[in-house]
């Protein structure tokens, strides 16, 4: 195991008094005042998350767009400047290699993938980038910072620190813009990963912790990996390696939304055609159950006492009081209001299968 | 972080208060402050026989399960009702409000108890 890394506000988690963790190389923050009281703040007010350990990427050069498209499920190449978009990188078979954001910044493509697989992603875009031509990949995740400000107060706070003149609050859901906060230019864009209305402002290394105790001044409450994780299933965004994975597609995931079957080519789309011809086998959907039957990871959900799925993910849905997780089920059993059975340290509880997301009041796009 | 002299202690971070033969269970302020929130606790019901050394429940927190291992051997006379509604009470009582079971115990294996000094040597 090689050392694990730090962000540049490693200081002011422990100041702040985080439980740190171990989390895809780096020593990350869990929780500062405890993983439901985050939670609630984010979804009732104001959270901030150090999301530094994050990949980011710049795609430059004469056709980035054209490579992008090739590689990716969607269509970078309609992207309008000041555009994000989510998409997927598959293998060929249509499994997913990551989820990612791709987003045009002037004549440059900025791509923000999982911290898990940022060395897997970098050597597949560059080995294609150098395969297909014409674009240039750059990996500057340790140089910015990136500080996710979430919740329903977080346009009122960030307004205060771009000026009341700024066009801030008019920045569109999945559109990103450049603003000058603290003396200095960031990128802020309006993504997240928690359902509620927020930013992600991609700040330099230097300037970050001053930002962060900035936001921190204006109401912001620190909020870990833990809130992250409760927030995002809530909402059902998948989390690579558990909803989303090489053995599944972006069919099975709910995800077609995220592939353009129109482009010419990209890899994986005759994988996709033919699944999507035979129709898909399972499907990804949720499950609830009663706080007492809480849904957790490699769980195995049961029809008359044979197995028919395993959880991807599971937790307390801190905003609905009930268990919640997540698993690909026979379509035969995906269907809205069927009954499955748990098996919850030797003993068994009834789950119901719902549609996601989980939690409907989310404030993203409001 | 709390440790109350009086109290015995187990190295999975129960505790145990013995008053004549009854034996009062609860986990530790360390133990809750490390598991964090609280989000349910899995209790055996009265009558039911508890083994020491084994477990006698669950308690989850928001991202982790553990079982519950007893101290003593016995027979359970009370749960703690309260703890189905507000499991937190863990969290913000644990060597009060946030006790688990009451034991009517026959027996208490000395050797795997730890004085308060001997279990906060332990854990820091």
């Amino acid at each position: 195991m090689s050392e694990l890394k730090r962000t540049p506000l490693y200081g002011k988690h422990l100041a702040a008094g985080a439980k740190i963790v171990p989390f895809a190389g780096w020593e990350m923050p869990v929780s500062y005042s405890g993983i439901l009281d985050e939670h609630n703040t984010v979804r009732e007010n104001l959270g901030i998350f150090d999301v530094s350990h994050m990949g980011r990427f710049r795609l430059t050069g004469p056709h980035p767009a054209e490579a992008l498209d090739y590689l990716t499920t969607g269509r970078a190449s309609a992207l309008e400047d000041g555009q994000f978009i989510y998409t997927m990188i598959l293998n060929e078979r249509g499994g997913v290699l990551d989820d990612l954001l791709v987003g045009r910044h002037g004549g440059v493509f900025l791509v923000v993938v999982n911290a898990a697989n940022l060395e897997p992603d970098f050597a597949h875009i560059d080995a294609w980038c150098r395969r297909l031509g014409g674009a240039d990949l750059a990996d500057e995740s340790g140089k910015v910072a990136l500080l996710a400000l979430q919740g329903t107060q977080s346009r009122a706070a960030l307004k205060k620190l771009t000026g009341e003149d700024s066009g801030f609050d008019r920045l569109a859901y999945y559109r990103m813009a450049v603003f000058e906060i603290l003396g200095e230019e960031m990128v802020v864009s309006r993504t997240g990963y928690t359902g509620e209305l927020g930013y992600e402002i991609f700040v330099s290394s230097r300037k970050a912790p001053q930002l962060w105790d900035e936001l921190v001044a204006l109401g912001a409450k620190p909020c870990g990996l833990g809130a992250r994780d409760t927030l995002r299933l809530e909402m059902g965004y998948p989390l690579y390696g558990h909803e989303l994975n090489q053995e599944h597609t972006p069919l099975e995931a709910n995800f077609s939304w995220v592939v353009d079957f129109d482009k010419k080519d990209f890899i994986g789309k005759q994988a996709l055609l033919a699944q999507r011809e035979a129709g898909v086998k399972v499907r990804l959907r949720g499950i609830t159950a009663s706080r007492r039957d809480i849904p957790r990871e490699g769980y195995r959900l049961l029809r008359n006492g044979k197995e028919v799925a395993t959880v991807a993910s599971g937790s307390i849905a801190p905003s609905l009081g009930i268990g919640i997780g997540t698993a690909y089920l026979p379509v035969e059993l995906a269907t809205p209001g069927e009954k499955l059975e748990i098996e919850l340290r030797g003993r068994t509880a009834e789950v119901e299968v719902v549609k996601l997301p989980f939690y409907r009041r989310g404030t993203a796009k409001d | 972080m709390g440790i109350p002299t009086g109290l015995l202690y187990t190295k999975e971070h129960e505790w145990v208060l013995v008053e004549d033969d009854l034996a009062t269970l609860g986990i530790t302020d360390y133990a809750q402050s490390e598991l964090g929130d609280i989000v349910f606790v899995e209790l055996p019901e009265v009558g039911d026989e508890v083994e020491a050394a084994e477990s006698f429940g669950t308690i989850e927190a928001v991202k982790t399960v553990s079982e519950l291992f007893s101290p003593v051997t016995g027979t359970v006379v009370e749960v703690n009702e309260a703890l189905a509604d507000s499991p937190d009470l863990v969290n913000k009582d644990p060597y009060g409000e946030g006790w688990m079971i009451k034991l009517k115990y026959t027996e208490i294996p000395e050797e795997n108890l730890l004085s308060a000094a001997e279990y906060k040597k332990m854990i820091t």
